[in-house]
């Protein structure tokens, strides 16, 4: 029993005797500490995310495929000797939950940093309610696009992962003017800030739709969303822009399919187009093929690039996930954890709290990273990805770059152009670990 | 729920001390005290009688007792009798029994330690909180003539009585020496009755225009109008609560424009109910519905009901049962206080209930049916009518007791997170002001001990002046509801004839709960300062229900921003 346990217990002794009984003494000590959830051997983070529920297919692979780039990592060495643990919370894409596994993290697991935090409603109840900036708790790679999450001020220690959904939709709205100009336009999109977001996007760029139907989050899977759809073949829209989650995405296909509704053009948007979790839903590969997408990592099937190939033999040995099937939202667990391991380098020997947000404010944009646009962090700035690729579903499902060739075209979450891009990323760290500094 | 809306129970009291006070018979007085009726058995001495202004009490003492006596103030009785056919609270007569602590077994363990308990039942019900700290500082005075080894007084109370014990504490800081008001309404009545006047407006816009809801006639008339009006509010519960899945609306939304238009509109009555909960700031966790729970098997993929019950149901669920609550408060008490001030109070002219939803409408938006059917409830709640005061009856009930926030004494202040009917936000405020005084004192003090050293050097005096902070006197206890505690029965409906839940409803403690603040401000009383952090931190964390969350934030009452 260290000597301010001693203490402890003499206090707390000496006031139960006035009379007050105390049930139970501390079951451990308290061990002196640099920083919470950082020992000499290890450094916690949390994260929450859906595991179960319905948005949880695609999105619970996120999660054990980071775990696997993080166990490749400790495998040899981890980051400066210690070991990083992920501890995962399942939040079954509900706000209430996420708060409550939020306060778990941070008051019984007591993680050093939150990561890869998944979605808009969610984290945004996180921080109203449990004020992670004030905690000082870095709040790393939030997996949402919600432009609002990119607010230093208000939001100091939170870093956002995604390209924005305002410049996601400006991105698609300028797609939209140059390929398909006079057509007729729908748009699905759903019916919260992350909808809001995108037809905000989509104003900035002048698009202009036929139709626009949202849906509440969570109706895909009841009532379903036979009424948005049914709606965009009423109105006759050559082109469908579905600007949903991937449940959402593939309940509107299928719905499509069934009233023999076809487009000229599906463009998904990126949250909603991980197409191994659309076929597992049960779409069709003849109904996704043709549709257009967009993304601002590789295509995980491009094996030639040397990100894609280095993860996915990660994958292969380290994913203990119950799905393993490597695909995007695989690429997209790795890719955040290779960026964690660099944010956590960056913050020293014995990394402090503060010491992460300063790294990342620093030298974030300099990490190595699969992407094919830049991270946008700075002092002002607190935005992850600032771009997209469009590509094209082929007849297996995967999305591949139309022409053969990305052409990344990157924006902001203002009134900035779209422009195309000429970002070169830093190359693959020799074998995959960052050695930065 | 209790039929003593702001508080306890009384009757469960009233067993413990009549345990000791059998032999007694009571003679109220209301000229003057006069002495009261004691006798000594199993070891405690037990008085009762009436203070100068006809409030019966009742105080008892250990024979070895320590020299310290809780004081308690009851919470809100309401001020009129509630015919038996009203739900919840139907039956409820006016009592003045006095209440010496929460309940009977916090009474008898307070007894058992050597403490002493005294609590009056005040000389009237409804809000009475200046009348009742008039009774409570004549009840010291008695207490301590009574008990001469008497050195030291905490003042507690629940709910009203947490009101009265602050404003106690404010006004008389030398009588008491240290505080704990629980469940507490703080700063003023105005301020807390304008989550009912957003409660009741909202429902007589959108579900029933015939609730009259503010702006009670004087006299009998408005008695029979206000007992109307509970009728009216739990008939269109029943109604909201049998289309809770269907979204069907209550028949009397159809004589309302703005409700017959959300109804035509095909947005779910549930959906408007939630909104108006939301916007006044009720939780949307209740006894019973905790907003993450769903029937069946949570990991069963084929059982999509159970997120949808969670995320679009519970919340409705939860805010049906929290308005059954706090819809007396939002009637009764408005006709006390209309009574009292002698006209309509209420005031949501300015009110701009789409910042007051605030960022609830994206938490709660498959509950709120998405952002175009939120837009347009509160479109319709933009173009309803608004209820405006009486300059006169305003300016009245402003000059009612109020609490200005200051912390004199060690002060000690629990509340349930998911509080439907005085929210944690009560509690919050008090907090707030407390840092913030604090803070500006020890920046004070250290800007004077900086002017003090410069001014050594200046004059070449090896002096630093440092500032020691005074001791922080304000310790807080949340209980937070768990994760998970709806409960369904085999057929898959929720049981809401279960406990509520930790965390939830209006003065929801248990007795390690009540026993850990009421040695927080024992300890206080004895010491003038709170155990060490160590300690503080140990009790929060080994006492069941509390959060151990100390950067733990009530959301404020709606009204202030």
């Amino acid at each position: 029993m260290s000597s301010r346990m001693r203490r402890l217990t003499r206090k707390v002794a000496a006031l139960a005797v006035m009379g007050l009984a105390i049930s139970a003494l501390p079951a451990q000590a308290t061990t002196l500490r640099s920083e919470t959830g950082v020992t000499n051997h290890e450094i916690k983070i949390g994260i929450t995310i859906p595991m179960s529920g319905i948005a949880a297919p695609g999105y619970n692979k996120i999660a054990p495929a980071a775990q696997a780039y993080l166990d490749y990592v400790n495998a040899h060495g981890g980051v400066y000797g210690r070991k990083i643990t992920l501890v995962v919370a399942d939040d079954r894409y509900s706000p209430t939950m996420a708060v409550s596994q939020t306060n778990k993290l941070i008051l019984q697991n007591k993680v050093f940093a939150l990561a890869g935090a998944l979605g808009t409603a969610n984290h945004l109840a996180v921080l109203n309610s449990v004020r992670l900036g004030a905690r000082g708790i870095p709040d790393l790679f939030v997996n949402t696009g919600y432009s609002g999450f990119d607010n230093p001020a208000k939001y100091p220690t939170t870093f956002t992962y995604l390209p924005s959904y305002i410049m996601e939709a400006k991105i698609i709205g300028s797609y939209l003017a140059k390929n398909y100009a006079g057509k007729k336009i729908g748009l699905i999109y759903q019916d919260d800030d992350f909808g809001r977001n995108a037809k905000t996007g989509f104003k900035t760029a002048g698009t202009n739709f036929v139709v626009t139907k949202g849906y509440a989050s969570g109706s895909q899977s009841s009532p379903g969303l036979a009424a948005q759809v049914g709606a965009m073949q009423a109105a006759g829209a050559d082109v469908v822009v579905m600007f949903g989650v991937t449940s959402a995405t593939a309940v509107a296909l299928i719905t499509a399919g069934k009233m023999g509704y076809k487009p000229t053009k599906w463009i998904i948007g990126s949250v909603g187009g991980d197409s191994t979790t659309l076929k597992a839903l049960g779409v069709p590969a003849a109904i996704l093929a043709g549709a257009t997408g967009a993304s601002f990592l590789p295509s995980p099937t491009d094996t030639s690039d040397p990100y894609i190939s280095f993860f996915k033999r990660i994958n292969d040995t380290y994913n203990k996930g119950r799905d393993t099937t490597w695909d995007n939202n695989a690429l997209v667990g790795m890719n955040m954890a290779m960026i964690l391991v660099q944010a956590l380098r960056a913050a020293g020997k014995h990394p402090t709290r503060k010491a992460v947000v300063r790294a990342l404010i620093k030298k974030g944009k300099t990490f190595a990273q699969a992407g094919l646009v830049p991270l946008g962090y700075s002092k002002k700035s607190h935005a992850g990805y600032t771009g997209y690729w469009f590509g094209t579903y082929d007849m297996s499902g995967d999305l591949q770059p139309d022409g053969g060739k990305y052409t990344p075209y990157v924006t902001d979450s203002g009134s900035g152009p779209v422009t195309t891009s000429n970002y070169k990323r830093p190359a693959l760290p020799a074998n995959g670990l960052p050695t930065n500094k | 729920m209790s039929r003593q809306l702001l508080g306890r129970r009384p009757s469960s009291i009233l067993a413990t001390v009549a345990l000791v006070v059998a032999t007694v018979v009571f003679v109220p007085s209301t000229a003057s005290a006069a002495a009261p009726q004691c006798a000594t058995a199993s070891g405690v001495t037990s008085c009762q009688g009436a203070t100068s202004d006809g409030a019966p009490y009742v105080m008892s003492a250990p024979l070895n007792f320590n020299g310290t006596v809780y004081l308690y103030s009851h919470g809100y009785r309401f001020a009129v009798d509630i015919p038996a056919g009203i739900p919840v609270i139907g039956g409820y007569k006016v009592t003045q029994t006095p209440q010496p602590a929460p309940n009977a077994e916090v009474a008898m363990g307070l007894l058992a330690q050597g403490y002493g308990i005294a609590g009056s039942g005040y000389t009237k019900q409804g809000w009475n909180a200046d009348a009742a700290v008039a009774t409570d500082v004549e009840l010291i005075g008695l207490f301590k003539t009574q008990f001469p080894t008497t050195t030291h007084v905490i003042a507690w109370g629940e709910s009203l009585g947490g009101f009265i014990t602050q404003l106690l504490a404010e006004r008389y800081p030398t009588l008491v020496s240290a505080a704990a008001p629980m469940c507490a309404v703080t700063n003023s009545i105005e301020d807390q009755l304008t989550v009912a006047t957003d409660v009741v407006w909202g429902f007589q816009t959108l579900f029933d225009p015939s609730i009259v809801g503010h702006n009670y006639a004087p006299g009998l008339a408005g008695y029979a109008q206000a007992m109307g009006d509970l009728g009216k509010i739990f008939t269109v519960l029943g109604k909201l609560q049998a289309g809770i899945l269907t979204g069907a609306w209550p028949d009397t939304a159809a004589n309302s424009p703005f409700g017959a238009a959300l109804s035509a509109a095909k947005i779910p009555s549930r959906s408007a109910l939630l909104l108006i909960g939301l916007m006044a700031g009720l939780p949307a966790q209740s006894a019973h519905f905790d907003a993450t729970t769903g029937p069946g098997d949570p990991n069963d993929p084929r059982n999509t009901s159970y997120d949808s019950f969670a995320l679009a149901i519970s919340p409705a669920l939860a805010m049906l049962e929290n308005i059954a609550n706090a819809a007396a408060l939002g009637v009764v008490a408005r006709l006390d206080l209309e009574q009292q001030v002698g006209g309509d109070f209420a005031d949501n002219t300015k009110t701009d209930y789409e910042a007051q939803l605030g960022d609830a409408a994206s938490t709660y938006n498959m509950g709120l049916s998405g952002d175009a059917a939120t837009g347009a409830m509160l479109g319709a709640l933009a173009a309803a009518p608004r209820w405006s005061p009486n300059a006169d009856a305003l300016a009245k009930l402003r000059a009612l007791g109020h609490q200005t926030g200051t912390i004199s004494v060690p002060t000690v202040l629990m509340h349930t997170e998911a509080d439907p009917i005085v929210s944690a936000g009560n509690s919050q405020w008090l907090i707030d002001k407390y840092q913030a005084s604090y803070a500006k004192v020890v920046a004070a003090g250290k800007a004077k001990a900086k002017a003090a050293t410069k001014k050594a050097k200046k004059e070449k005096k090896n002096k630093i002046y440092t500032f020691t902070p005074p001791p922080y006197k304000l310790v807080s206890f949340f209980t937070e509801p768990p994760q998970h505690y709806t409960e369904f029965s085999a057929l898959g409906s929720p049981i809401t004839t279960l406990p509520a839940a930790n965390g939830t409803n209006h003065c929801n403690f248990s007795y390690a709960q009540y026993n850990t603040v009421a040695f927080m401000a024992g300890y206080a009383s004895q010491h003038g300062v709170f155990p060490d952090a160590a300690i503080t931190t140990f009790l929060r964390e080994a006492t069941p229900g509390f959060t151990s969350d100390t950067f733990y934030r009530a959301p404020l009452l709606k009204v202030y921003g």
